[in-house]
């Protein structure tokens, strides 16, 4: 190899040192390399296939089973989503019939707010004002939010004000109220026996017979009935609050309240029942200041998140047919 | 061209030809082979002393990749459960308390089903992600069939409290307009009569004769008929133990044993029996005890709307 090569040159008659011929340099090193990378494949085969690690054989186990297995369970999932949905539709359907009134879902109220491509509207300037909009939107409930706390706060320390402040119908009746117990708002809602319309005057709170009632402000029992006919009201009490509030809270189970006792907000009142005229077992609440019914929701403010009040609200504000 | 290359010999002090012989090529190749085997075993035994996981490198990959998509389908199948456990929600704090049924304990709701057993998964077994995904489709499946059957059963449900609200007495007898007079008076009273303190059963609606009166809730006619102080009486068996009569009626316009719906025409106001002018008296009688009609009878009822279910019973 180190022997330098010579070359015949017939124009000068002389044999000349050959010259390096680089393409032939280029072509051994790269069928060097391309044989080199054909005997290493061949070892990887040649390992590959005498000498598997516990890894190894584990990791093929397992990528056959889950190739296996895929299809099957795509297919159950398939089949699950369809009998899911055929509940979903049988859930709406026992809803719609007991309360005359479709199923509104929560999500779909807040997504069709923020959801800008509902809106036909696309020129950049309407998109601009949307986006100022719903950020202005988010940043005032988002201070909103602080400022509540802030308040609760100061209102705190004010410790003599507390009695009076409690003396007023704040808390709700029923301790764990959620927007899904919210039977029937207050107003016009469907007559469950007649299924026409009328004036509903109270709140009706679905819950299990056995929930207990609690006053939702301090005050004095001016009127206390037992009562189990099926008709009207049932058992039922009010208390006056003072300042020209009371409260109803009928059809009760039952309820240990005497004529002028006085009762402290959140005092344990009654039991919920089903008396009076009622088909399910409910708590029928109403507020009445001078005299005048109004709606009860507007006042619950003790112990409750803005969120789960703003879905009570909703809730109540729909129509639908009462509990009576 | 093939060119031929020259090499200088000492020996004959000149150049000769350089000329390959197959042994020669031969040598030449294997050795040249030889280089590329060696350095091939070197990088490989290297690469399994430095990287070993090079070696098993597709596999992991493929397995990420598999568990990546299994993933999916897990998340899909956790939304399911999701969404099944809201449906049993509402179902059990909802459904069953609004109609008064008794809810299904936890262990009914999981009851009968054998987990990922009832699949054939062989060697997946091993594999956890999958035994739990289909031990999980299983209990989901098995959920989701008794929900079918409480759903069933609370449909049966909602179909009865429809069929007892439709029952249940909750009109006035007589239309608003027809109406001369409206007492509520029920309970201990001076009898016009005769004269001393009874109770009075019903409510009086005083109307003239040949006012139309109407079953005031889907039931049964057992009584209509001419019964000493009632007069001319229609007695309604409702059903849910509510039952309501209608006496002192001048004219039938029903038989006995006949089904009725709410607003249905039953006969006219008259002034038979024990009764001092023409009125209905109306009785609801709840467990073979009489209550006050006032709560059945929704005054405040608009007059389109009682119209409305007059023309309805009609049909």
């Amino acid at each position: 190899m180190a022997e330098p090569l010579y070359k015949y040159n017939p124009a000068t008659l002389s044999y000349e040192k050959a010259k390096v011929r680089w393409d032939r340099v280029l072509f051994k090193g790269l069928s060097f390399i391309a044989l080199t990378s054909l005997c290493f494949l061949i070892l990887f085969r040649i390992q590959g296939a005498f000498f598997t690690s516990d890894k190894q054989r584990r990791l093929t186990v397992e990528n056959r089973a889950f190739e296996e297995t895929h299809a099957t369970m795509v297919g159950e999932l398939a089949s699950l989503r369809g009998q899911i949905d055929e509940l979903r539709n049988s859930e709406s359907e026992i809803y719609r019939r007991l309360y005359l009134s479709d199923k509104q879902s929560d999500e779909g109220q807040r997504s069709r707010l923020l959801d800008k491509n509902d809106l036909d509207f696309s020129t950049t300037e309407f998109t601009r004002i949307y986006e100022r909009t719903i950020e202005l939107v988010q940043r005032v409930s988002y201070e909103a939010s602080g400022s509540n706390y802030t308040y609760s706060t100061l209102f705190w320390p004010a410790k003599s004000d507390v009695e009076e402040l409690q003396q007023y119908p704040t808390l709700s009746p029923i301790k764990t109220l959620n927007a899904e117990m919210i039977a029937c708002g207050y107003g016009y809602q469907t007559n469950p026996f007649n299924k026409k319309i009328y004036r509903h005057l109270g709140l009706d709170i679905l819950a299990e017979t056995g929930t207990e009632v609690l006053a939702s402000g301090n005050g004095r029992v001016k009127e206390v009935h037992h009562d189990s006919s099926p008709g009207g009201s049932g058992t039922y009490i009010v208390i006056d609050h003072g300042k020209g509030f009371q409260t109803r809270y009928s059809k009760l189970g039952s309820t240990s309240l005497r004529l002028g006792q006085f009762v402290r907000q959140g005092q344990v009142i009654g039991l919920v029942g089903q008396t009076g005229s009622s088909f399910a077992p409910h708590l029928h609440y109403e507020v009445l200041v001078s005299g005048k019914h109004v709606d009860p929701v507007t006042f619950f403010i003790e112990n409750m998140g803005t969120s789960e009040l703003e879905a009570i609200k909703r809730r109540a504000s729909e129509q639908r047919q009462s509990l009576d | 061209m093939l060119r031929t290359y020259y090499r200088y010999d000492p020996d004959q002090c000149g150049f000769v030809p350089v000329i390959y012989s197959l042994k020669e090529a031969r040598k030449k190749f294997i050795q040249f082979f030889g280089w590329s085997l060696f350095t091939a075993v070197s990088l490989f035994s290297g690469m399994l002393i430095y990287f070993p996981e090079i070696i098993d490198n597709h596999l992991v990959r493929e397995n990420a990749e598999q568990r990546a998509n299994w993933k999916v389908v897990n998340d899909e199948l956790e939304s399911l459960a999701k969404e099944l456990a809201d449906l049993e929600k509402q179902d059990d704090q909802h459904f069953r308390v609004a109609l008064s049924l008794e809810k299904l304990s936890p262990e009914i709701r999981t009851a009968g089903f054998g987990g990922h057993k009832e699949y054939e998964l062989g060697e997946a077994e091993q594999v956890e992600e999958i035994k739990n995904s289909y031990s999980l489709v299983a209990s989901l499946k098995s959920r989701a069939r008794l929900q079918e059957e409480s759903f069933r059963e609370l449909s049966k449900s909602v179909e009865e409290t429809e069929v007892m609200l439709a029952s249940r007495p909750a009109i006035q007898p007589i239309d608003n307009r027809q109406l001369t007079r409206f007492h509520p008076l029920f309970g201990m009273r001076l009898h016009p009569v005769f004269g001393d303190w009874r109770s009075h059963n019903g409510l009086d609606l005083t109307a003239n004769s040949g006012t139309p009166v109407y079953a005031t809730g889907d039931g049964i006619v057992t009584v209509a008929k001419y019964r000493g102080g009632y007069g001319n009486v229609i007695f309604i068996n409702h059903g849910y133990g509510f039952e309501t009569r209608y006496a002192h009626l001048s004219k039938f316009k029903i038989a006995e044993g006949k089904k009725v719906k709410r607003g249905e025409l039953i006969g006219l106001v008259g002034n038979t029996g024990t009764s001092t002018g023409s009125h209905l008296h109306y009785e609801i009688l709840y467990k073979e005890k009489w209550i006050n009609p006032i709560h059945f009878m929704y005054r405040d009822l608009r007059q389109s709307h009682f119209n409305e279910i007059i023309r309805e019973a009609k049909k």
